[in-house]
């Protein structure tokens, strides 16, 4: 999908991310319904690299840079060091609504 | 006319261990491999460190080309946000793109920077990929679900689960060292499990796979292996240590046997490492030196993020930026990984930092502080310092350090807060150095023959015309002469084709697109603090 001319709405970065997040847990065996509070570290049993990896496959999926770098640094000046699915959605979508082109 | 080859990638693979082990049995394949082949000491890149070293490997490019500097790159020239590397930062063709383009197929397996995977004709599985999302580091799209059907197929050992890789790099309990050991040999049994079913579903021309258990192995377990550190009267956990790594390169030799068997007797066969491997024995606070030096100033958030005696995981790495106080820092090292210094340009951080026109002085003055730098003996802690035009000459040059530290011991720096300065370490550990190895064998090349010093950037060009594909002549290094029998290279010459210094066929993917500035996330992250996401 490279949607880099469109407009991409909340739902469509919802419907990526889920679909995503429920391909990789079947490979873990995790079987537990994943929602918007599904939180990635605690939950999920997520680490640093693996927020990483699926935030630059969903640039890929989106076709643009999404500053996740910033996400992370943010959750690490946390009292609690994780992030919903809801939350990523969120900044996920700002980031691809905010961004701008400059070729 | 082509012919099967492979690239067996030993990571961090030396003489100084492989030649005792072949001379005393515990490599027996791989002597007889020597024997019937060629060897040659191969000389890493600066610095010789993974990502950049296979990456040259994979291109036949420099770094300064290539693009690939560290395990981290930053976000652009000046940047002092950093990100993983990814595929898309590497500026040029991959040799499996070459071989593509050549009508012929190529598998590409384990190496780092190959997340996302290219979508060439073969397959790609990505290394250094965290073991619940290897799924997105295969290529094609169905090869993950292919692989789960094999009998031993565990996602978790064949690649890298975080947790553990950290306990390993920045230190664990000597009764953890057996178990560790024994993670890499099965890691090894698994790829072997993988190489065989593509070679049996989805033959390619070209198979390159990457062991990583050498250097994954030899971190952690160097004072037991090299035999310049072993104590005459070791104990029994030593022993015990001991032939546990050992037992790692016996088991090593096993697998590198049956993938020669399999690649049967018309293929050729070439097995390199990134780099060397030796000691390192103390600890240089690159930053706290600078620090010292009037060059750095630490800011408040590092006290309230590090406690006494912390080490540096993939979490703090993230978060570096904001131990700095930008105001009054002119000079940082950013990454633990690289010993590269970045020097602020005033012109990229809004007249913070270094101007333009006083950079070549600060940088001359900056070097002459490093080199000066000694020990309580007055002994030179530091043996060299690589300018960015020394290191990493090219076009991608501009994302690379300003400087890269070579120190007496060949170790890597560390990025924290510490006094003193300089530390001796607990007990030796390995560490990189520039001479890795090569060895090849397969029809046309000598039997026996120790040739003089090859370069990384020399693989690309002997796996092109091994395949009877033309070599560019952008490609930095050259196939050596003393690797084939004259009467063989006489009828089969290397075939060098004009290029240029193309670059990337296809721009890499990470080149243009979409930039945000610093004041663009700082919008970004103010909207998620409406949202009340963020504290």
């Amino acid at each position: 999908m490279n949607t880099n001319t469109q407009t991409i709405t909340r739902n469509d970065v919802w419907e990526a991310t889920i679909s995503l997040l429920e391909q990789l847990a079947e490979d873990w065996d995790f079987g537990e319904e994943i929602t918007g509070d599904t939180l990635l570290f605690t939950d999920l049993g997520f680490q640093s690299l693996d927020a990483v990896i699926l935030g630059n496959t969903l640039q890929e999926r989106f076709g643009r840079p999404i500053p996740f770098a910033t996400l992370l640094t943010e959750i690490g000046q946390r009292s609690v060091n994780d992030v919903t699915v809801d939350e990523w959605v969120d900044f996920t979508t700002l980031s691809l609504q905010a961004a701008t082109s400059v070729n | 006319m082509t012919k099967k080859t492979i690239l067996v990638g030993l990571d961090g693979a030396t003489f100084t261990l492989l030649d005792p082990f072949m001379q005393q049995g515990v490599m027996p394949f791989l002597k007889s491999f020597v024997e019937q082949g060629v060897r040659a000491d191969l000389r890493s890149v600066t610095p010789p460190l993974t990502p950049p070293a296979w990456t040259t490997v994979l291109t036949g490019r420099s770094p300064g080309h290539h693009g690939i500097f560290d395990f981290f790159q930053a976000d652009g020239p000046g940047s002092t946000t950093i990100r993983l590397a990814t595929s898309g930062d590497i500026q040029v063709d991959h040799v499996a793109e070459l071989v593509n383009r050549a009508g012929q197929r190529a598998s590409v397996i384990n190496f780092p920077v190959h997340f996302p995977p290219l979508p060439i004709d073969g397959a790609v599985i990505a290394g250094w990929m965290p073991w619940r999302q290897l799924r997105l580091g295969c290529y094609p799209p169905d090869l993950y679900d292919r692989l789960k059907q094999l009998p031993d197929f565990n996602p978790r050992e064949l690649a890298m689960d975080m947790a553990l890789e950290a306990r390993a790099t920045e230190g664990c309990d000597e009764d953890e060292y057996v178990e560790w050991v024994g993670l890499h040999i099965r890691r090894e049994e698994r790829w072997l499990e993988v190489l065989n079913y593509l070679s049996d579903n989805d033959p390619t021309d070209l198979t390159a796979v990457l062991l990583d258990g050498p250097d994954k192995v030899q971190h952690l377990c160097w004072r037991f292996l090299d035999p310049a550190l072993w104590p005459a009267q070791p104990t029994a956990e030593e022993t015990r240590i001991r032939e546990a790594s050992i037992g790692y390169y016996r088991r090593l030799d096993t697998i590198l046997a049956a993938l020669v068997e399999k690649a049967g007797p018309d293929a050729t066969v070439v097995m390199v490492s990134d780099h060397g491997f030796g000691a390192t024995t103390e600890v240089f606070h690159v930053n706290s030196w600078l620090e010292q030096a009037g060059y750095l100033a630490w800011s408040q958030d590092v006290s309230d993020e590090l406690n006494e005696g912390d080490t540096l995981g993939m979490g703090h790495l993230s978060r570096h930026s904001r131990w700095l106080d930008w105001d009054r820092t002119k000079a940082y090292v950013s990454t633990p990984t690289s010993n590269g210094i970045h020097i602020v340009r005033a012109e990229q951080h809004d007249g913070r930092g270094v101007a333009a026109a006083d950079y070549a002085a600060f940088r001359a003055e900056l070097i002459e502080a490093l080199l000066s730098y000694v020990d309580e003996d007055g002994k030179p802690v530091i043996a060299a310092v690589a300018t960015r035009e020394d290191a990493f000459d090219g076009p991608a040059g501009a994302l690379a350090p300003d400087l890269t530290l070579t120190l007496r011991d060949g170790g890597l720096v560390s990025i924290l807060p510490a006094d003193p300065i300089l530390a001796p370490r607990p007990q030796p550990v390995g560490t990189h150095r520039p001479l890795g190895v090569f060895m090849a064998a397969g029809p046309g090349i000598r039997q026996g023959a120790a040739i003089g010093e090859m370069s990384l950037l020399d693989v690309t060009p002997i796996l092109l015309h091994s395949l009877g594909i033309q070599v560019g002549d952008d490609l930095e290094g050259h196939v050596p002469t003393g690797l084939y029998e004259p009467e063989y290279l006489a009828n089969r010459p290397v075939d060098v084709v004009t290029r240029g210094d193309a670059g990337k066929v296809q721009p890499a993917k990470s080149a243009g697109q979409v930039i945000y500035d610093e004041e663009a996330e700082a919008v970004l992250m103010a909207r998620m603090r409406e949202l009340g996401y963020v504290e």
